[in-house]
């Protein structure tokens, strides 16, 4: 894990933290963020569970919640 | 309102019609293994084809159902081992286009709503001629501060019966007849919408692996012998993930942003950043081209070979453990036409020790491996 990439995620987390202090976003100001393109898992079919299934059987990291089991990988 | 296809935490998009049923193929292809890797002799690789079937129901307002059903078939040759040729270069040994499976994968799924807040559990099972595994999970999430935030926790668990074929037979006698491993992870995370237009989410994993952990199939080259991939009993992983959204108005567009950092107890550590680009287009269109970027460092008892006995006896030359990196290219095109949707991809992943920051030569392998995805989906809002 790099320096940088640590400093970079803390850097995020701070603005994460600190976005209070940003004007709130009222409710009839929320037309962007609902839109199906904004999705935190956006595409037909959670496509990106399957994807990540695939990158955990080549890769050696994990990083969504629930991902044990589901194969064997072994190849 | 939490559907139960959106029941993971923090990734509920937005509301589902009442049912919706969907299909996608995928057919994943490894290219071939190079000569130069090979030692002179290439070789054909992996191929898997997926059929994925789902179907959500929200039963009321407040309860909503899911079943996720994968069929897998997958055929050809995997990397063996690793040996050193005359001149001390390594050399990648496969198989043999011996492997044919399949894997059967069921997940159930139980939402329910809290107005500010929402649970759901899952349950899956998933059988292989050589791999079974029961797996089962919480997550829930409450959303605060007038809407502009999220705290999203789950909990799941998964229990994993190897039966390796040829297990202990005249042909394999070191290869293990059955064992178990488990895994428990844990994950939390916020989401912030910053401006009409921006919102991130900010989240945490861990994740204990025990029991085990090797891979039955795998050699590693030791001092002229060949011995059975050996690893530690217990991992533990940590991941931070953080994600950003952008809607680029001008553009009717979104810009996405998605990185990782992870590190685990072999001495693994990893960066991975995503940027997709959501184009709208006239006529319900949207295409999606994305880039993706992820570096490993080695795990501390990985080398492509070993020229001495290690003396905590743990070896493997498993090219998902060396260091590497890899650049993936995606584009997607999907449509909107009334109650159905319709969707394609391609992606394409190449992978080589020299796609890492900090270059560690001793720890490249020659197994690194390239693929393509293809795949289709529609679904259907009843």
């Amino acid at each position: 894990m790099t320096v940088k990439a640590i400093t970079t995620l803390g850097l995020l987390a701070a603005s994460l933290l600190g976005g209070c202090a940003l004007q709130p976003v009222e409710p009839w100001q929320r037309e962007h963020l609902a839109k199906p393109e904004m999705a935190w898992n956006p595409g037909l079919m959670n496509e990106g569970v399957i994807r990540d299934h695939t990158y955990t059987s080549k890769e050696a990291a994990v990083g969504r919640p629930g991902m044990g089991g589901g194969g064997c990988g072994c190849n | 309102m939490l559907t139960a296809a959106a029941a993971l935490p923090a990734y509920s998009g937005q509301a589902l019609a009442q049912t919706e049923t969907g299909y996608r193929f995928s057919h994943y292809a490894e290219e071939d293994l190079s000569a130069a890797d090979g030692g002179g002799v290439g070789s054909e690789r992996y191929r898997v084809t997926s059929h994925q079937f789902s179907a959500v129901h929200a039963i009321n307002d407040r309860w909503g159902v899911a079943a996720d059903i994968l069929i897998e078939t997958m055929s050809g040759a995997s990397p063996w081992f690793v040996t050193p040729d005359s001149q001390g270069r390594p050399v990648q040994i496969m198989s043999g286009a011996s492997i044919e499976d399949s894997r059967n994968d069921l997940l159930v799924t139980a939402a329910r709503d809290f107005d500010n807040w929402a649970l759901a559990m899952n349950l899956g099972v998933s059988v292989e001629d050589d791999y079974q595994s029961l797996s089962g999970g919480v997550q829930g999430e409450w959303t605060f501060n007038n809407s502009q935030n999220v705290l999203s926790a789950a909990v799941s668990y998964a229990y994993d019966t190897l039966t390796p074929t040829d297990g202990g037979s005249d042909e394999f006698p070191t290869r293990i007849v059955r064992d178990n491993k488990s895994t428990l992870n844990i994950f939390g995370g916020v989401v912030h919408d910053f401006t009409p237009k921006l919102t991130g989410q900010l989240s945490m994993n861990f994740q204990y692996d025990s029991g085990f952990l090797s891979d039955p199939y795998k050699l590693a080259f030791v001092d002229g012998d060949l011995l059975q991939d050996s690893r530690p009993d217990t991992r533990s992983r940590y991941g931070i993930i953080a994600k950003l959204r952008y809607f680029v108005e001008w553009a009717s567009a979104a810009l996405h942003l998605d990185t990782r950092i992870y590190s685990d107890s072999w001495d693994v550590s990893s960066d991975t950043v995503e940027l997709r680009w959501l184009q709208s287009l006239p006529g319900d269109w949207t295409i999606t081209p994305s880039l993706r970027w992820y570096q490993q460092s080695f795990a501390d008892f990985y080398r492509p070979f070993f020229n001495a006995p290690r003396a905590d006896g743990l070896y493997s030359s498993d090219y998902r453990l060396s260091a590497f990196g890899a650049f993936s290219g995606r584009i997607s095109v999907e449509k909107q036409l009334d109650a159905w949707g319709f969707g394609i991809a391609v992606e394409s992943y190449n992978s080589d020790g020299d796609f890492v920051l900090e270059d560690t030569a001793t720890a490249d392998s020659p197994g690194n491996v390239d693929f393509t995805v293809i795949s289709a989906a529609l679904n259907y809002n009843w």
